[in-house]
């Protein structure tokens, strides 16, 4: 079986057992919404102050509703020891990690591709831009969150404060797909998709993905050792 | 305004020094813990050797 | 204490040097370097501040290192120094933290500012003590493997993390301009002087901290093995 479509069938599966139960995606959407909702209140901004800072409310409340998500991504595996099935699978260790990868930016990208809109309406917001830029900035940020919090959510769920631990060791290394994709997308929202600024942070999120695409695929086998 | 300069300077190297001298008296700490804890040891594989 | 089972901490020469370095470069701080023109006094919170700085970076590198060498060996022995130089690392990024901001306030009047350099340095500090609290979050035999592997990726995060923040500001308005310092030869020295001090202190502390975990954990193995043979 070529190892794309081991891939595969790892994404495929966590794609059926969310669907079954829906949990984490209800949870995810309902937090990103909640994360849009405080940040009414806690700023109450006008519309000038909303223009400047919209860029990075959306990304904070998507990376916040992400860690919802990847916490479960491994935790979910640990009932039954789903987990040692998995391992006892056919496949190599890498494909389990890339399947995840997939799995996870997918529930990612729905979420966001949802929420969007709801954050533009209710920030009232008028958006510019072409839509591809867009588009791929959103891909690069949340496959480079997510190639890192896969890998570290693995590591994180087999230590006694897994939940509790996620967060506090992937904001840290997210920093720059934090700043590069709030600028990013800061850029295009102003008008200039195609600008010398939006491209440097497409190369940086590229840079970052590539990186932390490899480094984890050549130390997933070092976390899940039985 | 040299006095004021003076202060933020005594305060920086204090704070350095305070740094440094709480993670050896954390090492210290440590040290002592051990050495309690290899002393209980010891008694403990006396008292076996005895029986 | 029992001499066989204590590994050798660092040796009272080298404590010594480190003492008499530690009195010289405090010595020509303060009263062999000149005071820099521009920034008067406080700019003699820079020395101990460079010094730490430094070897902040080298700490997290041999983490790097010995973290790459557990995972290939397996031997406890780098794990031990990994721990024992992040620690260490920590408290002297701590230490540049603390210096940073009162340089600033005393200078330029502001506590902080988003420096690439200086926020770099802040991201370092959660880096490494998001390390440690991997190290006493995880149990057992996992302790060393999955703090090698943090180890590894928040090392190669780091020049990352410095130039996404380095185009960041340049971007941004800059509120306060870093000017360079203008440095005389007595001040290069004191510098040097300095960070060698600093790297004394750290290989100090590493052997002395080297030396506390090996036997704790010598010592934490025989009460197991105590404990297994009494079948509790």
């Amino acid at each position: 079986m070529p190892f794309l479509k081991k891939v595969w069938y790892i994404t495929w599966k966590d794609i059926r057992s969310e669907f079954r139960t829906k949990e984490t995606m209800t949870s995810m959407l309902i937090f990103a919404l909640l994360v849009l909702v405080i940040f009414s209140f806690a700023f109450n901004p006008t519309p000038t102050e909303t223009k400047r800072i919209f860029p990075g409310i959306i990304w904070v409340g998507f990376f916040f509703a992400g860690v919802l998500g990847l916490n479960r991504s491994f935790a979910r595996e640990r009932e039954n020891d789903c987990l040692a099935g998995l391992m006892l699978a056919p496949v190599d260790r890498s494909a389990i990690y890339f399947g995840k990868v997939l799995g996870n930016s997918l529930f990612m990208l729905v979420v966001e591709l949802v929420t969007l809109p709801v954050f533009i309406v209710f920030f009232d917001y008028s958006v510019r831009g072409s839509l591809v830029a867009l588009g791929l900035i959103f891909l690069l940020g949340t496959f480079g969150f997510v190639a890192v919090g896969t890998f570290l959510s693995a590591l994180a769920t087999n230590t006694r404060t897994s939940e509790i631990l996620l967060p506090i060791i992937l904001f840290p290394i997210i920093i720059p797909v934090v700043i590069a994709v709030v600028q990013a997308t800061a850029s295009i929202f102003a008008g200039a998709s195609w600008s010398a600024a939006t491209l440097l942070w497409v190369k940086v999120l590229v840079a970052y993905d590539v990186i932390f695409l490899v480094v984890p695929f050549l130390l997933f086998e070092y976390l899940l050792e039985v | 305004m040299n006095s004021q300069v003076l202060t933020f300077l005594f305060a920086g190297y204090s704070l350095v020094w305070v740094l440094i001298f709480a993670y050896i008296l954390f090492m210290g700490n440590r040290q002592k813990k051990l050495a309690e804890e290899l002393e209980t040891l010891r008694r403990v594989v006396e008292e076996k050797e005895q029986e | 204490m029992t001499g066989s089972i204590r590994p050798v901490g660092p040796s009272r020469f080298w404590g010594w040097v480190l003492f008499v370095v530690m009195v010289a470069a405090l010595y020509m701080i303060f009263i062999y370097a000149p005071t820099e023109r521009q920034m008067g006094d406080i700019q003699r919170l820079f020395y101990f501040h460079v010094g730490a700085a430094w070897n902040a970076f080298f700490a997290f590198f041999v983490v790097f290192i010995m973290s790459l060498l557990y995972l290939k060996t397996r031997s406890t022995r780098w794990d031990v120094i990994a721990l024992s130089s992040a620690e260490i690392g920590v408290i002297f990024t701590t230490i540049v933290l603390v210096t940073g901001p009162i340089w600033g306030k005393a200078y330029w009047g502001h506590w902080w500012t988003w420096d690439p350099r200086l926020t770099t340095t802040l991201i370092l500090w959660f880096i490494y003590v998001a390390y440690l609290v991997i190290r006493s979050s995880a149990e057992g035999e996992n302790r060393a493997r999955f703090a090698a592997v943090f180890g590894i990726i928040g090392f190669v995060d780091v020049p990352i993390v410095f130039l996404s923040i380095h185009w960041w500001r340049t971007i941004h308005p800059k509120v306060i301009d870093a000017t360079g310092i203008n440095m005389e030869p007595e001040m290069v020295i004191t510098l040097l002087v300095s960070v060698a001090a600093f790297t004394l202190l750290y290989f100090y502390l590493l052997s002395q901290r080297v030396a506390i975990e090996t036997t704790g954990r010598e010592v934490s193995r025989l009460r197991d093995r105590l404990r297994t043979r009494a079948g509790l």
